[in-house]
């Protein structure tokens, strides 16, 4: 065997972290802080903004703040645990996965990751191409607005900041990300406050605490928005945080980058919503005069995003076919996101994000977190990860037990959750069970119930449908260690 | 009949052992390249148990704490 180190693992190299194989603990660059400005450069969005208009008139502000802060502690708990298989072993996402939904299993995920990625880059884009018009508009005052496809302000703005400087960063290098965080993102947060010194300096704390809540909505749905909204970054840990040098690192990185930013920014987005009517962050930026620092946020939030989304997908294409290019990956996986930068409204395409995270990813990764910290105790056999029919491999390369009980969370997810949906079948579905959504929200349940569903019945199902299977070699060197 | 949980490595060395022990043709990437990265996981840098479930725990008590608050304010 040759085993001269690859360079896509040497820090280095140019192909650092273009491959699939694990980054060894000495390879891995990123500490603490530079992980904390990875993940907080993650949710420096004008859609973490609008999350918190979404139910300010709701709630009111004080409503507002305490729903966007505990929903957002917990919802960035769930993502910065899973992300901890990766941190430990150095693996991508799907790679460790396998460990969990089988070999061919794990491509679920992959499927979930790159489907989910044309939504939030066609979100990410458009907010892009507004901003862009906004700006021509307050420069030139003519020109070409329209927002539909062709040669126009829109287009360019859209593809400039959610395509084309995304693909160049990653042509180039993952690490060009690390490099543009380390100081967009600091600055990005002073801006954040500038907002909301603006804010304050024209609306008092009084004037906003005196808005009575609508009720609206309640205030289950506002914790399970700000949860399923933070919960979306399950698909991306893995990724990223194979390059923290510690699980420390990756874990306190993630949760506090992740955190810190989505309270801000949602009570930011909460607290205008509430002093100009509007959750839509392009238009109470224009009416508050905060043109420039929102405009800053929007260019440079869309591509930190944009390239953290793609490499995501480049990787997970690359585990499910790894002689694939890395670079003709990243080429090609951008293009199919640019139809999506024309689809729909920014609020119809929120609510169908947090619909399909909180139904398909939030029982997916509750199950990994079943098997990762309660059934294996954190211990993978990382050789058996890259093989077929192993011990991994399961039915066929899928574990059907697993399987079997993220149905059932889909299932449940949509039974407590179906009727704040956009959808009319689920809206019906989920009629039924609105009282206990009331109660307990849905994507964290159905978390927990699925981690531990897992645990109790899950993998067992899984293995004696495996047991049937003929021919299954037994990995004897690394057996002594079972648990 | 196993207890369903997949092997897992505890001694040093256990990880390249494994690799050793999977037939060539079985692999999805270069056996070899994969030797050359393969290493035992540290415990410096760990995060313990006992702290995750701590911080799930607070978490989640946080939340319902402030649930039973919004209630009892009558908001």
């Amino acid at each position: 065997m040759d085993t001269a180190t690859p360079e896509s693992v040497q820090p280095r190299s140019a192909r650092y972290g273009q491959d699939v194989l694990p980054l060894p603990a000495r390879d891995r660059y990123a500490g603490t802080l530079l992980m904390f400005w990875l993940w907080a450069g993650g949710n420096v969005l004008l859609t973490t903004f609008l999350l918190g208009g979404y139910y300010a008139s709701a709630l009111g502000v004080v409503g507002m703040i305490v729903a966007t802060c505990v929903g957002s502690l917990l919802g960035c708990l769930w993502p910065s645990l899973t992300g901890l298989r990766s941190a430990r072993y150095g693996v991508d996402e799907y790679v460790g996965m396998r460990s969990t939904f089988g070999t061919y299993g794990s491509y679920i995920g992959v499927v979930l990751l790159v489907a989910i990625n044309f939504g939030w880059i066609g979100i990410l884009a458009q907010i892009a191409g507004n901003s862009g018009i906004s700006a021509v508009k307050e420069i030139t005052k003519t020109g070409d607005f329209s927002t539909a496809f062709g040669a126009n302000w829109f287009t360019l703005f859209a593809l400039i900041c959610g395509i084309v400087i995304p693909v160049v960063m990653l042509y180039i290098s993952p690490k060009t990300v690390f490099r543009l965080v380390k100081w967009a993102v600091p600055l990005l947060i002073v801006f954040a406050f500038v907002l909301l010194g603006k804010l304050l300096g024209s609306y008092s704390w009084a004037r906003l605490a005196a808005v009575k809540p609508n009720h609206s909505v309640t205030f289950a749905y506002a914790i399970e928005a700000a949860v399923a909204y933070n919960i979306s970054w399950f698909p991306y840990m893995g990724s990223w945080n194979r390059f923290a040098k510690t699980q420390k690192a990756a874990f306190w990185g993630a949760w506090g980058g992740l955190t810190v930013i989505s309270i801000l920014f949602a009570v930011i987005g909460g607290m205008a919503a509430l002093a100009f009517n509007s959750a839509d962050p392009s238009a109470w930026a224009t009416k508050a005069g905060l043109g420039i620092p929102a405009i800053f946020i929007i260019v440079f939030s869309t591509i930190i995003n944009c390239a953290m989304l793609f490499y995501a997908s480049v990787m997970a294409l690359k585990v499910a076919i790894p002689k694939l290019s890395y670079h003709l990956v990243v080429l090609l996986v951008a293009i199919p996101s640019i139809p999506f930068l024309y689809q729909g409204t920014l609020s119809a395409k929120f609510n169908d994000i947090l619909t399909v995270v909180g139904a398909l990813e939030a029982p997916y990764w509750g199950i990994a977190l079943g098997d990762y910290f309660l059934l294996r105790r954190e211990r993978l056999s990382v050789p058996d990860l890259y093989r077929r029919r192993g011990p991994y491999w399961f039915t066929g390369g899928f574990n059907l037990g697993a399987i079997a009980i993220w149905i059932g969370g889909v299932v449940l997810w949509l039974w407590l959750a179906g009727s704040t949906s956009l959808i009319s079948w689920a809206q019906a579905f989920g009629s039924s069970g609105v009282s206990v959504y009331n109660v307990i929200t849905a994507s964290s349940p159905v978390i927990l119930l699925c981690a531990i569903a897992y645990y109790l019945f899950g993998h067992r199902l899984g293995w004696a449908l495996r047991s049937r299977q003929p021919a299954v070699p037994a990995v004897t060197a690394a057996q002594p260690g079972r648990p | 009949m196993s207890n369903g949980r997949a092997p897992h490595p505890t001694e040093p060395g256990a990880q390249l052992d494994a690799l050793h022990a999977i037939p060539a043709a079985d692999m999805l990437v270069d056996p070899g390249k994969l030797a050359a990265v393969l290493e035992e996981p540290s415990p410096a840098g760990a995060v313990s148990m006992m702290a995750l479930l701590g911080w799930t725990l607070a978490s989640v008590i946080v939340t319902v704490g402030a649930a039973i608050w919004w209630i009892a304010a009558g908001y």
